[in-house]
């Protein structure tokens, strides 16, 4: 008839303690990633909390009611203290913090090309060209050098782009537009596939005779994998001194894409799900591999690279992007029970109507958006701002109009747009900061149900406030849920409003656990 | 009927008796009007471990009294030492429980001392940091007649209600997964510790084999279970079909199967019975025995609640397909107010590749009463013989509960007894004349538990001991 707590040998594994009447405090925490934090101390004689202390092997906190998985996750720490032992574990989210992630999707950024060097190999030059990557890569031809393919071999210039080293992935489409100019047909141009070391494995694309000027040409296709994708200009003639003028023979590629997908498009859900495959392999009994529940943003990305990043950090980043919808959806990612990470717009799960004794409720603006531009650093590595967008009926609310910036970590105007577009639909209407103390919860029928079925993610309904109050300025009367702390000694449940102050949660915590 | 009260504190070994049941002081004499039971409220905590009452914390003022000065001090001593003993055993030291037993004057119930109320003891109170004994500042006026006066005893009542006695129900074996009905020798008025023996026959099949299952035991007549046969369900469009599955030991003989037509969420199913008109206005949970046999699926099965004119999403279940096993899924809680609202299922498979399809064979709906119990039991049956499985209701006896398996039908304490793996609650508390159990437990490619040429069968047996907060 309660909440059976255990500690079992792994997720699927043996019990090894059922420490439910020897609880002397717990609490169960959910936050927008699922199952958060769990702490539980336990009344034990030494011998036994030592037992617990010194187990080995991975130990998970199940709690259990009806079938019901009330809370679970893993062991992330044990201390003795006087009496027994205090507990702490992580929802399984923590899996996605266990190890470091490095994969090339895209890149869209004309900084990360790099001129090869002389001394990677004895057909590069580059010395002898003008090169710039401003916004473009360019390659031109200068007064006065000399350029041809005699001994040691043919002389160019060439722009590479590798994959980050540790990457598994392999480029396998690009697209570009490129506009070639030549004085005479002894110039070449090409974009090729070179191995980890920058060796030569084959063009993909060669357009050799250029006299006069050819395109701008748009090229989108697939390749074969390969590690590093070049671009190239060269004379393909015997050694001769070049005496047009500088840049009369050159190559210029805009709208530059490389990818390592096959489709020409990459949306968030193909990341999360590689996400999942690397997280379940380096630990197979920690999430479930299943990815079933990631659905797709329909958001084209530009630059998706990750170097040493951590799974968790790269979904939540994800997840901020929104979607392609205008205006664009929020997202979460999150693990409940299943085990089954779930990426999906934001919506109310459930929502709970409850009746409150004490609200501790304020509200302010200094929370409030009603306008908003994104900052981003475009392919030159100039900081730019999108035009600011502006929810009219929110100024007109609230007579002021309050602007913020979002930062985004793009090359992309139209991905800061989104994001900024995001920003402006979560925060335009006037936040409820506090906390609310629920001992009672009822679903729309009026039928009650156990408190930790109230989780992050779900909506509140206070029914017994004032019904002058204005639903639509405030989320005061109803607001979705970001944080829950519930006490199964107590029986009640502390819940936080989405968008509340990072001050706000850390006093509450605090507050919390005393 | 007693005419004298009777009140002591004890191991089983040691008694300090405080008061005698006869006209006869006690050694440990309680003062005139120096105490009174403690009537618990209603638990708030939800944490297992515990009975429906609160734990209590009773106070009372003795005289300690010996034959000498030395005997007093030694009295004293036995009684400090079993209020230790009592701290102990609620840490979990291997120490004896120690009870307080309490035989009231004028109750029909406990007419004398040799059948008394009983509650086990956990400890002192809050904030009080004596060992349960306080003494006076006479402590060292009084020997003159080798007493120790003005002793304050305090500890906590783990219940907060006194069990007396014991009834017991019994059922021979029969079909799994049931509900089985067991019939107790009376019904009781309030919610009592109760304990549990499963006797499983024709369960091993030769070799061994994990028993995954869910244990449910419930009072209310709407706990039911519905198979695939039942006439009520209904699967919407060519995507549901009702074949035969008796080859796999279907209850009921059929299944309910899902062929999937494209990778879009499926038409539904409603499993609808006339038994679940008794489930109105009731908080129930909703489990399925399902089979996703096709290999290199994902399949995705949703749960909704549903009547006439609404649907109302429950869980969300995840199942990598290839096993032809079935499994149990809890697909969580229905309560709806007004009219019964069914479960309804709907299939989505990742891929047609295969040709998947989905099984169902019976759905559990089972009211979460506090009287309600729901275990998930995973035991290693590792050879022949293992055929008991205890779920020992100790809140008298242990400070955390058990789940075992055995040999025996004597159940704990005896050879052969192994503790096995639990979620859930395994503290019972029933009061009905009635208690229902079932074993949601597919083993292999059989829908419940079978041999391999017979299903299994299941005795159930149950201990009950009836607890009440003030006495009768």
């Amino acid at each position: 008839m309660g909440i059976q707590i255990g500690i079992y040998q792994g997720r699927y594994g043996g019990l090894v303690a059922d420490i439910s009447p020897l609880l002397t405090a717990c609490l169960f925490e959910t936050d927008e990633h699922g199952f958060s934090v769990c702490t539980a101390t336990v009344q034990m004689d030494l011998y036994s909390a030592f037992g617990l202390y010194d187990s080995t092997g991975v130990l998970w906190l199940h709690a259990t009611e009806f079938g019901d998985r009330v809370w679970s996750g893993r062991l992330q720490g044990r201390e003795i203290v006087p009496g027994g032992i205090r507990l702490q574990a992580a929802g399984a989210w923590v899996y996605l913090l266990d190890a470091p992630y490095t994969e090339m999707w895209t890149n869209s950024s004309y900084r990360d090309w790099e001129i090869m060097p002389v001394t990677d190999g004895v057909d590069r030059w580059p010395q002898r060209f003008e090169a710039d990557n401003n916004n473009r890569l360019f390659a031109a031809a200068r007064t006065g050098e000399t350029y041809g393919n005699s001994a040691p071999g043919s002389k160019a210039l060439i722009w590479g782009l590798p994959l980050p080293a540790g990457s598994s992935r392999k480029f396998v489409r690009a697209a570009f537009d490129y506009r070639i100019e030549g004085i005479d047909t002894n110039w070449v141009f090409g974009f090729q596939r070179r191995d980890a070391s920058g060796a030569f494995l084959g063009n993909i694309l060669l357009v050799a005779s250029i006299a006069g000027v050819v395109g701008p040409t748009s090229y989108s296709a697939t390749f074969t994998a390969c590690d590093r994708v070049a671009f190239f200009l060269q004379r393909s003639a015997a050694d001769a001194v070049y005496t047009s003028a500088t840049g009369s023979t050159n190559a210029r590629l805009t709208g530059l894409r490389v990818m390592t997908t096959t489709s020409p498009a990459l949306y968030s859900d193909e990341i999360l799900r590689d996400l999942v495959a690397f997280v379940s392999t380096v630990n197979p009994l920690g999430i479930s591999s299943a990815t079933n529940q990631i659905q797709s943003p329909g958001l084209d990305l530009a630059n998706e690279e990750y170097a040493d990043a951590l799974p968790g950090t790269i979904v939540d980043r994800l997840a901020k992007l929104g979607d392609s919808q205008t205006p664009p959806r929020l997202w979460r990612a999150a693990i409940w029970e299943d085990n089954v990470l779930r990426f999906e717009p934001r919506s109310a799960d459930r929502t709970w109507f409850v009746d409150v004794a004490d609200v501790s409720v304020s509200r302010a603006l200094d929370r409030t958006v009603t306008s908003v531009y994104g900052v981003y650093q475009d392919a030159n590595a100039i900081t730019q701002r999108t035009a600011v967008v502006s929810d009219a009926a929110a100024i007109a609310t609230l007579g002021i109009d309050r602007r913020d910036h979002v930062s985004v970590r793009t090359t992309s105007s139209a991905e800061a747009a989104v994001a900024a577009n995001a920003l402006l639909a979560d925060q335009s209407t006037l936040d409820a900061r506090g906390q609310v103390v629920v001992r009672s919860i009822s679903d729309e029928y009026g039928a009650t149900y156990p408190l930790h079925y109230v989780r992050a993610g779900h909506d509140v309904v206070i029914r017994n406030l004032p019904p002058s109050l204005s639903t639509d300025v405030d989320r005061i009367r109803r607001f979705r849920i970001s944080r829950t702390i519930y006490d199964p000694i107590a029986d009640l449940v502390t819940i936080v409003p989405e968008n509340a102050t990072e001050l706000l949660d850390v006093a509450m915590l605090r507050a919390t656990l005393g | 009927m007693a005419t004298q009260p009777y009140l002591a504190i004890s191991d089983g070994l040691t008694t300090v008796e405080i008061q005698s049941g006869t006209a006869s002081l006690a050694a440990y004499a309680m003062r005139e009007n120096a105490w009174a039971p403690t009537v618990a409220e209603m638990l708030h905590s939800r944490i297992s471990g515990y009975g429906p009452y609160s734990p209590v914390v009773e106070t009372l003022t003795i005289e300690v009294r010996g034959s000498s000065i030395a005997d007093a001090y030694a009295k004293l001593s036995v009684l400090n030492g079993l209020l230790e003993q009592a701290h102990r055993w609620a840490r979990g030291e291997k120490v004896a429980a120690v009870m307080v037993n309490w035989s009231p004057m004028g109750s029909s119930l406990s007419p004398n001392s040799g059948t008394p109320y009983r509650d086990v003891i956990i400890g002192v109170g809050p904030n009080n940091q004596t060992s349960g004994v306080r003494l006076s500042a006479e402590f060292d006026q009084t020997f003159s007649d080798y007493a120790i006066r003005d002793v304050t005893v305090q500890f906590v009542r783990r219940n907060g209600a006194w069990s007396i006695g014991s009834v017991v129900g019994s059922l021979a074996a029969a079909a799994l997964p049931g509900p089985l009905a067991v019939t107790m020798a009376q019904a009781d008025p309030f919610l009592s510790p109760t304990a549990l023996q499963l006797q499983l026959v024709n369960h091993y099949p030769g070799a061994p084999y994990t028993l995954n299952g869910t244990l449910i035991v419930a009072e209310e007549a709407g706990f039911n279970i519905i198979d695939a046969s039942a006439a009520g369900i209904y699967g919407l469009s060519g995507e549901w079909t009702n074949p035969t599955d008796a080859a796999n030991a279907a209850v009921g003989g059929e299944v309910w199967r899902c062929t999937p037509a494209s990778t879009n969420e499926s038409d539904v199913v409603n499993w609808e019975s006339a038994g679940q008109q008794a489930l109105a206005n009731t908080r129930y949970g909703v489990w399925a025995a399902v089979r996703a046999p096709t290999a290199g699926v994902t399949y995705t099965i949703r749960c909704y609640a549903f009547n006439t004119i609404r649907s109302i999403p429950l869980k969300t279940v995840t199942i990598e397909g290839g096993s032809s096993n079935p499994v149990i899924i809890y697909f969580g809680t229905i309560l709806v107010r007004g009219t019964v609202w069914v479960p309804r299922f709907t299939v989505q498979v990742s891929t047609l590749t295969g040709s998947p399809t989905c099984d169902f064979n019976y759905v559990a709906l089972v009211p979460l009463y506090p009287s309600t119990t729901v275990i998930d039991l995973s035991i290693p049956m590792s050879a022949s013989g293992y055929d008991y499985i205890n779920v020992e209701n100790l809140l008298l006896q242990r400070p955390t509960p058990i789940v075992s398996l055995t040999t025996y039908s004597g159940g704990l304490g005896e050879a052969n007894t192994f503790p096995v793996t639990y979620y859930g609650d395994p503290i019972m508390i029933t009061k009905a004349a009635t208690v229902r159990v079932a074993l949601l437990a597919p083993r292999a490619n059989y829908w419940r538990l079978h041999n391999g040429s017979t299903p299994a069968t299941m005795a159930v047996s149950v201990t009950r001991q009836p607890m009440y907060r003030v006495p009768v």
